[in-house]
């Protein structure tokens, strides 16, 4: 596709996010939330089967959507009012999911992202997930049918709806990716899209440019011209699936104009095998879900004093670190971001940064905590396919590591061998330090070291003196030999270099 | 005029007992390996929520 095609239109997405909360019991009745590899229809009672009894809501699913509304500057509306949203499939036996709907628990909020963009955010509310349905062919007849597992009815969801103002693929999945570290950040959910705790499905439009403008929340058209239909992706199963299913849909939309077809409003599904989106509905008309107050539950009213209790849970969150790190420490934005995309991550490097500053200055501290972080320690935990707050490596040893190279106690390539060595050996890092350091005073001087390798090895002396200089290589070896790897190859090979001029 | 409740008076996240599997499922006419199974095409989409 030609850029000049590319550019003569714009991208407009909303994006729908649903996070399972973490919760021990059911969003309405108190069966156990957990359901993931638990055996099919064991975590089920009368009322999420539907079935019957009164729904009864789940205080701490509240609290949590609540939170998730905090920490994303959402107003919180002071009454709860759950509404019955009516369809009929097989995964909902009773006809109707709890949700709410016009007047959501949080509404009007934002949250940032990496480009500057602001996202805003048009709701935040609580309802109830559906059951697991799985279709298949039987075999021996050819008929169609259908497996139900009941497990996953009724566990407690947020769903986090935004305005129509995202205006590309990678603000999309950068605005995910926020949803997610804030989520995880919170404890509101482990937000894990592989195991379903997290599902994003954007709806997108391409519209002419200068034909159209955002107000309100709302995308209009200017003068006669008219909208195009929006495309709504589902069955994306991971954060970077977002963008592409997003960049994959744009160009087939401008694709399809572009050779004189309209567009209709659809749903599509992303094919992570093939990389497309696939056909799966049309939708002509907007659904009608018969939206009506829930009978059974009472209206439930959220005080002041309650979001201050709940506000005490909001900690500092990725984007206020990332500023913070940038501001006081004068980290890279690239740097903090990487930092800051989890909250263990975070605590790591924050713990490591003070260690340090009792030896250096603070923004030093947090150049070198960084760097250390972001360099051997991701190695040692992408090798690992760990978190770095799961390999192994103390913060503390890290620390003494850091100090003791910064003190010229040994090498960079020494100290990560030795951080290695700490995870493989469970060796005692301030030992090996010690040993490093009376090693390297028993030696002496780089100079006598120098002297002492050439006396000791005349053949590859004299090959570098009759111009083979590779051969100083083999002396720079053994002088790291007796140094124990402790000192610098470029200094030693300077060194070496002057004493064999002489 | 709908009853209010206040959050506090709200349910504790506590689990409590669900049926057994074979209490579930005694009640479908078609079951598989601890699924209810049913026939035929249903029109709409799943996992709606």
């Amino acid at each position: 596709m030609s850029k000049n095609t590319t550019n003569k239109y714009d991208v407009i997405i909303g994006l729908e996010i649903h996070v399972q909360t973490k919760t021990k019991s059911k969003m309405f009745c108190s069966c156990p939330a957990q359901y993931f590899q638990k055996e099919p229809n064991t975590q089920v009672c009368p009322m999420c089967l539907g079935l019957g009894g009164t729904p009864q809501p789940n205080k701490k699913a509240l609290e949590l959507c609540i939170l998730m509304g905090l920490g994303t500057n959402c107003k919180i509306a002071s009454e709860i009012q759950f509404d019955r949203k009516h369809y009929s499939y097989p995964d909902l036996p009773k006809g109707y999911q709890i949700t709410q709907g016009d007047n959501p628990l949080c509404s009007n909020g934002y949250v940032e992202v990496p480009s500057g963009a602001k996202v805003e955010i048009e709701r935040i509310h609580p309802e109830e997930d559906v059951g697991k349905s799985t279709h298949h062919v039987e075999a021996s007849t050819g008929k169609e049918y259908t497996l139900l597992d009941f497990n996953k009815s009724s566990v407690p969801l947020i769903e986090i709806v935004t305005k129509p103002n995202i205006r590309s693929a990678k603000d999309a999945k950068d605005y995910a990716t926020k949803i997610r570290q804030i989520a995880r950040y919170l404890n509101v959910s482990d937000a894990d899209m592989e195991k379903g705790q997290m599902r994003c499905e954007p709806n997108i439009s391409i519209q002419e440019k200068g034909k159209w403008e955002y107000k309100d929340g709302k995308i209009l058209a200017i003068g006669d011209y008219k909208l195009n239909p929006k495309t709504e992706v589902k069955n994306i199963g991971s954060i970077t699936a977002v963008e592409k299913a997003i960049e994959y849909e744009v160009k087939r939309m401008i694709g399809e104009l572009e050779e004189g077809k309209s567009l209709i409003q659809q749903t599509r599904g992303w094919n992570a095998s093939r990389g497309v989106t696939e056909f799966q509905r049309s939708k002509e008309k907007a659904e009608d879900y018969r939206y009506m107050p829930d009978p059974d539950i009472p209206i439930i009213d959220v005080s002041k004093e309650d979001i201050e209790r709940i506000k005490k849970e909001l900690i500092e969150l990725p984007n206020e670190k990332i500023k913070r790190y940038v501001k006081d420490w004068k980290l890279t934005e690239y740097a903090a971001d990487v930092i800051s995309s989890s909250k263990e991550s975070a605590e790591y490097f924050e713990k490591l940064q003070k260690k340090l500053s009792e030896n250096m200055d603070e923004k030093d501290a947090a150049t070198e905590a960084s760097n250390w972080i972001m360099g051997p320690l991701y190695a040692i935990a992408n090798k690992q396919g760990k978190d770095i707050t799961e390999t192994g490596v103390k913060g503390d040893d890290l620390a003494l590591l850091i100090v003791a190279f910064r003190e010229g106690i040994f090498t960079k390539n020494k100290a990560e061998e030795l951080l290695n060595e700490s995870i493989e050996k469970d060796i005692d890092i301030s030992k090996e330090i010690e040993k490093l350091k009376s090693a390297k005073e028993s030696v002496g001087s780089l100079e006598d070291i120098a002297k002492q390798v050439i006396d000791e090895n005349p053949q590859a002396a004299n090959d570098y003196r009759g111009g083979k200089e590779a051969s100083i290589g083999f002396l720079v070896g053994k002088v790291m030999q007796l140094t124990h790897g402790t000192a610098n190859p470029a200094e030693v090979k300077i060194t070496l270099e002057k004493e064999l001029k002489k | 005029m709908k009853k209010h409740i206040k959050l506090e008076d709200v349910r504790e996240d506590i689990p409590g007992k669900c049926l057994t599997q074979d209490e579930v499922l005694k009640g479908a006419e078609y079951t598989e390996k601890g699924h209810v199974k049913v026939y035929g095409k249903f029109l709409g989409e799943g996992g709606e929520a």
